[in-house]
């Protein structure tokens, strides 16, 4: 369905306006029902324990950036323990002023959304207007009930860094403790100022994408409660219930959500509402275009269910649908077998505008890709980012864990999987620049014209490698995530955890990778895994000790390097004294012999040092090359900080290297893993050097410009 | 349009005469360039000549063993990137040249250029007065007696450039700003890159128009022994403001003449495959054909405006021609 730009009517300002959308929200009749039992709603059987569903009626306001919402939250206590609490994150406050601790972070990490670029009107806030806990049998909507009004019993909290004007954390002080296995209602009222793009989350001129935009319950926890202040760096963390919301905005608008649209969108006057709803899923997104079209497609495998690929593409992006598409076939395809199948027989891929910064990321059963008017093919984009975002529909939001805490458990098993998708759907990816950066961009955005070098191939690991590299030794990795430094969290939390992932596959084989990938994966579908329970699953499908592996990967932060640091080959001849029957003999100096290249029966010792460079230990191969193109393999425990091979045959070495098969990709210098006995010829600098020579020799032209 | 065939054919003529200009000044830009390509070539050679990285380098490129040599790169060693290679250099120098980005590059290769700039310069007079006088035997000495004869004025010239060329950047600057803003709420990637675009193309015929303003006052200096720079500055800009249409004409004909060359030569670039001496040889040499060719354009562009000059200023026209200009043109009082 295609609505034209010129469909959209701007909905009346002001009270009214308001007014219209709680009409709205009055007459869709949008509790109907006293159950709220997830599996009534869905009428199928759970999946996930479904301890957190929603119920929300919000109405956008474009012409005053205004949200309007109700919700009842219905929560079922799963831990042993009581709690008189209700721990609520009110994620949009985090951009409310540059005191909270979102702003303060985005600073230290040095790159704001946009530093220079803050208007007054970029801010957003979210004020809760009314918190009831409702009783038995009370409906909501229904005015003053018997349910008791909490807001006053309900204060702030800064729980990561005691930051008092941060205000993303909102305790309520029930009357009484929900008891384990208890069920509570809790109606929330809200309005809130949408923001300007921060962190996926805004608008940009006409186009609304809607991420964290309601009152969310924390989860509660045998130790507890988990609810993290917004952070710059890190994401999210809820349980899993069912979804019910009822979006009215003025038309005109094309909208995608989490979930299925259930029936047509009614309209009221220049208003409509859409009904989306999606069970067993712990988190609901939101995009609303003026211009998107909407593309659908299908994901059909004999091996897998079939999923209904909804695509919400800007007009502008229309040759790249086919892209987005056969990315998210790639990624459904490989996750699913390698892992386990995609639960829902439906997914929403969002093309985000241009420059909405809503682009790479994921939100159950919907995500966002992100590509350009001009992307050719090889490059990797849209592909890399369809990919990845539609895996995190496997580590994200089906495998549920803390992304405050251990970011890793997602992004970097999604990093890892994505890097193996791409490789294996795409082969080669091609070297792109592009030119022209576009104005205000800084480094964030790459040029608008690109130009493919088609000679010049991209390593995806070693491309992770280069980013890991950089930030090797920044945070250790068990760290909980919102503690890195903001900088550095991503190059932690995506590239470290590949490349290790990497290793171990590498060290245990892919048919050994797999069933520990797929274990986890079904084990801790719609839960919420610790790092624990990833790391005693690779133990317990190896079959091996891990520990001395992980230690250094994740309970440390050591760089690994190892690197051939000397090689020598020289005839096998004895000088000095030999053994007589009567003693010792000096061996006399003609028989000492000099070297005889021609002489076949001339033996060499080849002498190679391995040297551990950084801290980390992890046992490597070496691999000599003779210059009779024999070979000879050896292998080191790779503890000692330096080793001695000895090779004795009648050919000189060429060359030897260390971990030939690149087993350790967490290696942080591979140059020097090789080593030549005789340096090469100078040809490779020569011709790099001449190709340089000529771009500095046009550079040169382009000074004289000026004269 | 005649005018303008006129002025391009005149200085195609006058262009490909100067073969022995043009070979000198490109072993002059091979000259300045080479150092530096050599320390170069020598880093890359430290980093690769012991370690099957080079091999990778051989046969193509190695983005692996590319981080880790940009990971510890200092100074000129910075400036070493894979795109660097075909068409991208001259992209590259393009982009940096139109948003200013090439005086914010690596301090030690800005001090070569203007190096590079301030000899060009130099040699430009004895190029002029060259051009003006074909008649006269070409020696050594008298070419070099031209250039330093015009050099302090050329010099003083190219110092009242300057504050042109900075105004345009700082209007670029503005501009882009200015884009950025108006486009704050523009959803389509198209509708910017025509904003930006337009930012670009003014940026660009700003710095050209002072160019070529500039390039008409060195003409005025060496025909008509102009020895004040700011009155020949100000006749450049009055000629050009006075002949706007063949001015443009004639440097618009020539900058598509030149983004042809581009086209083709990013067609037929050699990648990064050669692994041989030949080979590479071979690609080294495509690269400074393309160059000469940027610099008859060059050169071409410079005696088609000394043409159009001579069109629009015969004698009698104010003009003061220096004594030693052809007996065409009737010596006048100012």
């Amino acid at each position: 369905m295609l609505l034209p730009a010129e469909s959209l009517t701007r909905p009346p300002r002001g009270i009214p306006f308001v007014l219209a959308g709680f009409l709205i929200a009055a007459c869709s009749l949008w509790f109907p029902g006293a159950g709220f039992a997830a599996s009534a709603v869905e009428g199928a059987p759970a999946l996930s324990p479904r301890n957190a569903s929603y119920r929300i009626q919000a109405t956008l306001n474009p012409a005053e950036k205004e949200l309007l919402g109700r919700e009842v939250i219905v929560w079922r206590n799963i831990q042993q323990e009581a709690t008189g609490e209700f721990w609520i994150h009110l994620y949009w406050n985090a951009w409310r002023n540059n005191h909270s601790t979102w702003m303060r972070e985005d600073r230290l990490r040095g790159r704001s959304d946009r530093k220079d670029d803050l208007k007054p009107a970029d801010w957003s806030y979210m004020e809760v207007d009314s918190i009831r806990l409702l009783t038995a049998g009370e409906e909501p909507d229904q005015g003053p009930g018997p349910g008791e009004e909490l807001l006053g019993a309900s204060r702030f909290v800064s729980p990561d860094d005691g930051n008092p004007e941060d205000r993303t954390v909102l305790v309520v002080s029930l009357p009484r403790e929900v008891q384990p296995g208890e069920t509570i209602r809790v109606e929330i009222t809200w309005h809130a100022r949408v923001p300007r793009t921060f962190a996926r989350t805004g608008y940009r001129g006409e186009y609304y994408f809607m991420a964290q935009w309601f009152p969310k319950v924390g989860v509660f926890e045998a130790e507890g409660w988990n609810c993290h202040q917004f952070h710059a760096a890190t994401e999210f963390f809820s349980d899993y219930g069912v979804y019910d919301v009822k979006l009215t905005l003025p038309a005109g608008f094309t909208v995608g959500a989490t979930g299925t649209e259930q029936g047509s969108p009614t309209r009221v006057g220049e208003m409509v509402t859409h009904h989306f709803r999606q069970a067993d899923v712990h988190d609901f997104a939101w995009v609303a275009s003026p211009t998107a079209q909407v593309l659908e497609a299908d994901f059909t495998s004999r091996e897998l269910p079939d999923v209904a690929m909804r695509l919400i593409l800007e007009p502008e992006h229309a040759a790249q649908a086919e892209r987005y598409f056969a990315a998210t076939r790639a990624a459904l395809h490989f996750y699913g077998t390698w892992y386990g199948p995609y639960p829902y027989d439906h997914i929403t891929i969002v093309d985000p505008a241009y420059g909405s910064g809503a682009g790479g990321m994921e939100y159950p059963t919907l995500f966002t890709g992100g590509t350009r008017l001009w992307n050719p093919v090889g490059g990797d984009s849209p592909e890399s980012v369809t990919v990845h975002e539609a895996g995190h529909q496997f580590w994200y939001a089906l495998v549920g864990n803390n992304e405050f805490e251990d970011a890793w458990l997602d992004e970097g098993l999604n990093t890892y999987s994505t890097l193996r998708t791409l490789d294996a759907a795409y082969g080669d990816r091609l070297l792109v620049r592009r030119y022209l950066q576009p104005p205000g961009s800084g480094r964030r955005q790459s040029g608008f014209f690109p130009m493919v070098f088609p000679g010049v191939k991209v390593d995806r690991w070693l491309d992770r490698v280069n980013r890991y590299r950089r930030s090797a030794t920044s945070d250790n990795p068990s760290t909980p995530t919102y503690l890195y430094h903001p900088g550095s969290a991503g190059d932690i939390t995506y590239s470290k955890t590949a490349l290790w992932l990497a290793t171990l596959e590498r060290t245990l084989g892919w048919e050994t990778m797999q069933p520990i990938m797929a274990t986890y994966f079904q084990r801790f579908r719609f839960g919420h895994p610790a790092p624990d329970d990833f790391m005693a699953v690779a133990r317990e499908v190896s079959g091996r000790d891990l520990d001395w592996f992980f230690d250094q990967v994740y309970r440390d932060d050591v760089s690994f390097d190892y690197a051939v640091d000397s090689v020598a080959s020289f005839p096998v001849t004895l000088e000095g004294y030999g053994e007589g029957e009567n003693g010792p003999v000096l061996i006399p100096e003609d028989d000492a012999g000099e070297e005889d290249p021609d002489d076949p029966s001339t033996v060499y010792r080849t002498e190679v040092v391995v040297r551990r460079l950084g801290g980390g230990v992890f046992p490597v191969d070496l691999l000599m090359v003779f210059e009779d193109d024999s070979t000879a393999h050896d292998s080191w425990d790779g503890a000692a900080r330096w080793k001695l091979f000895v090779e004795e045959r009648p050919a000189k070495l060429a060359y030897a290297v260390v971990d030939p098969e690149h087993k350790l990709m967490l290696d942080l210098n591979i140059t020097n893993n090789s080593l030549l006995r005789e340096p090469s010829d100078r040809l490779p600098a020569i011709k790099w050097s001449s190709k340089w020579m000529i771009w500095m020799q046009d550079l040169l032209w382009n000074f004289a410009f000026f004269s | 349009m005649r005018t303008i065939l006129d002025a391009c054919g005149d200085g195609l003529t006058t262009t490909a005469r100067a073969g022995k200009l043009m070979a000198g000044l490109l072993l002059l830009n091979f000259i300045v360039a080479l150092p530096a390509a050599w320390a170069l070539g020598s880093s890359l050679h430290d980093s690769l000549k012991t370690s099957r990285a080079g091999e990778g380098l051989r046969q193509g490129f190695d983005m692996g063993w590319y981080g880790e040599y940009q990971a510890a790169a200092t100074g000129l060693e910075k400036t070493f990137r894979p795109t660097v290679m075909g068409a991208g250099a001259f992209l590259d120098n393009h982009e940096a040249w139109a948003s200013g980005e090439l005086w914010r590059g690596f301090a030690g290769l800005v001090a070569v250029g203007v190096l590079f700039a301030l000899t060009w310069t130099f040699l430009l007079g004895g190029v002029l007065d060259r051009f003006i006088h074909p008649e006269r035997p070409f020696s050594p000495a008298r070419y070099f007696a031209s250039c330093g004869r015009y050099a302090f004025r050329f010099y003083r010239l190219a110092a009242l450039s300057i504050p042109f060329y900075y105004l345009v950047y700082k209007f670029f600057d503005w501009a882009y700003g200015k884009v950025d803003s108006l486009t704050r709420d523009v959803t389509s990637e198209s509708t910017l890159i025509i904003y930006s675009l337009g930012a670009v193309a003014l940026t660009v015929f700003l710095l050209h128009l002072v160019q070529i303003s500039f390039s008409y006052a060195k003409i005025a200096i060496v025909r008509e022994e102009r020895s004040s720079v700011v009155k020949a500055a100000w006749r450049g800009f009055r000629f050009v403001v006075a002949h706007p249409w063949p001015v443009l004409g004639l440097a618009l004909g020539l900058g598509a003449v030149s983004l042809a060359l581009l086209g083709v030569y990013s067609w037929l670039a050699p990648g990064p495959a050669q692994a041989g001496w030949v080979t590479v040889t071979l690609a080294f040499l495509a690269g400074q054909v393309y160059l000469g060719a940027k610099v008859f354009m060059k050169i071409w562009l410079l005696a088609s405006q000394l043409s159009l000059y001579r069109q629009f200023t015969p004698a009698g026209n104010g003009e003061r021609l220096s004594p030693e200009a052809s007996g065409q043109e009737p010596l006048t009082a100012p």
